[in-house]
């Protein structure tokens, strides 16, 4: 990360705690994470509640056609994250 | 946009189905620039799989509570998704390391690069590269660039204020219009 998103912000002390229990499992937080908790008001709860939606698989879409579109956007966008 | 939309309709998609394919453009569109400009890392050998399941215990939690689509006309005019609007308002208008007149000036400026209809806000003249890059091809932010952003003085929390509004405001762009068309469309309909 170009930014250390870890430290500082305004995350709660649950998240924090959960942080500590992803980075032993995965050693690092996945960078999305950070991003969408480091400032919990600027990024509010409808914001996850929207960007989950597509992908849930729920809607008109499966979950392998969102994958899909995901990963022609994220080509187009010529970013492998 | 408007013979995309038609075309989509005539393939047999309807709105619903267009609205969560322009959803998952703008997850990516804006995940995509963030990844870019913040470098995000990427778990070790062998801990990708354990992400993907761990995403996807996440994404089945979530879409018990899946909301259905609708939208809101803001002060300004434009229609947005209804989750989106409040976070618009949310992340231009809360008080943080960056003036809130900068955070817009910078959301308009990425927003009108993408054919986004914003006013002409003056941004800094030391933003607008980083900021072009971020609007317009983000994968070629450079370590050096985001470094001269703390030479020129801004701080860790400015930064990712400023690169959060960028990204957000080129993102949002092409689903405003998708948003402007559908509402056109029901609004005649109605």
């Amino acid at each position: 990360m170009r930014i250390d998103l870890m430290s500082g912000g305004r995350r709660p002390w649950l998240i924090r705690l959960l942080f500590k229990v992803v980075e032993r499992k995965l050693g690092v937080v996945p960078g999305p994470v950070q991003v969408m908790t480091y400032r919990p008001r600027m990024l509010p709860r409808p914001l996850r509640r929207y960007l989950s939606r597509g992908m849930s698989g729920v809607g008109p879409w499966s979950g392998s056609e969102a994958e899909l579109f995901a990963a022609f956007i994220s080509n187009l966008n010529t970013c492998h994250f | 946009m408007s013979a995309v939309l038609a075309r989509s309709r005539i393939d047999g998609l309807d709105d619903v189905a267009i609205e969560d394919a322009a959803n998952i453009a703008f997850h990516f569109n804006l995940m995509n620039r963030l990844a870019d400009a913040f470098d995000f890392d990427l778990p070790g050998q062998g801990k990708v799989e354990l992400l993907a399941q761990m995403l996807n215990r996440a994404k089945s939690i979530a879409s018990k509570k899946r909301p259905s689509p609708s939208w809101k006309q803001a002060a300004d005019g434009r229609v947005r998704p209804i989750e989106i609007a409040l976070v618009h308002e949310a992340l231009l208008g809360t008080v943080g390391a960056s003036s809130l007149d900068l955070r817009c000036a910078v959301e308009a400026f990425t927003a009108r690069l993408r054919g986004g209809v914003r006013p002409n806000l003056p941004v800094p003249e030391d933003l607008v590269p980083y900021l072009e890059k971020l609007s317009l091809h983000a994968y070629r932010i450079t370590d050096e660039e985001v470094e001269s952003l703390f030479a020129l003085g801004y701080s860790k929390d400015a930064i990712f204020e400023l690169t959060l509004a960028g990204a957000w405001g080129a993102s949002i762009a092409a689903l405003e219009h998708l948003y402007a068309e559908l509402y056109t469309d029901q609004r005649v309909a109605a």
